[in-house]
């Protein structure tokens, strides 16, 4: 399968690729996901998104921990 | 509660839903990178499809999304007819159940505008790439908008051959 490089597609393409790339589309990451099959690429999603919640999760309790510090220090 | 796709699935096969991925996961199945956090689907509002859709959520209790938990709620086949487009939360994730798609329309014509993709090792009706971008154009929200520039580097990846199916 061809490789595209962003900056090779820039040159060479006036098209809905270089439009994507201009408005700050990584199109290295569509073409990646396009060797995968659909249920690979749902299942790398589920994992991404396990992934954001357990950075969300870590940034609550950072915030939370900060808040009961900077109480206990009043 | 994180979304479990396979689940949401398996849960809906179980009945046989007649249903058509769209929204985000339609976008993901046909290649997208971005992030998506529910399911939505077009469901077909035949009297047999919305028992189906009772019986086959009834044991991840779907309740409304954003709604407190104490105002009552049950999705049974009435809730259904007697509503249209639904926001949920289930215990396999979020899932939006909606019986139209802007600029597509009903379930007839989502599936009219879908292809089949093997997902989880099963034929399931996703809307096409295609129908996907005139949606989402018709939605106008900015978030729809701004997920135009992909889609359509999508559909041009796809003519150069690009990309399993």
């Amino acid at each position: 399968m061809r490789r595209m490089g962003n900056d090779q597609a820039e040159k060479t393409e006036p098209d809905a690729i270089a439009r994507a790339i201009a408005y700050g589309v990584d199109i290295t990451l569509l073409v990646e996901n396009l060797k995968r099959t659909p249920t690979e690429r749902i299942e790398n999603l589920e994992r991404w998104v396990a992934f954001l919640e357990e950075v969300r999760r870590a940034g609550e309790m950072k915030r939370k921990s900060d808040a009961a510090r900077r109480k206990k220090a009043v | 509660m994180p979304l479990d796709a396979k689940k949401l699935f398996d849960t809906l096969d179980r009945e046989g839903v007649k249903c058509v991925i769209i929204g985000g996961m339609a976008a993901i199945a046909h290649g997208s990178a971005s992030a998506t956090f529910d399911l939505d689907l077009c469901y077909a509002r035949d009297d047999m499809n919305l028992e189906h859709l009772e019986r086959a959520l009834a044991p991840l209790h779907p309740r409304l999304r954003d709604v407190p938990a104490n105002v009552a709620f049950v999705l049974d086949a009435r809730t259904l007819r007697n509503g249209l487009n639904f926001t949920l939360s289930t215990d396999a994730g979020d899932l939006d159940l909606m019986g139209e798609v802007a600029g597509i329309g009903s379930y007839e014509q989502a599936v009219a505008n879908s292809e089949t993709i093997i997902i989880y090792s099963r034929p399931r009706s996703v809307l096409t790439l295609e129908a996907l971008i005139r949606a989402k154009r018709v939605a106008g929200r900015s978030r729809d908008l701004q997920a135009l520039p992909e889609l359509e580097a999508l559909l041009e990846l796809r003519k150069r051959g690009e990309g399993k199916v």
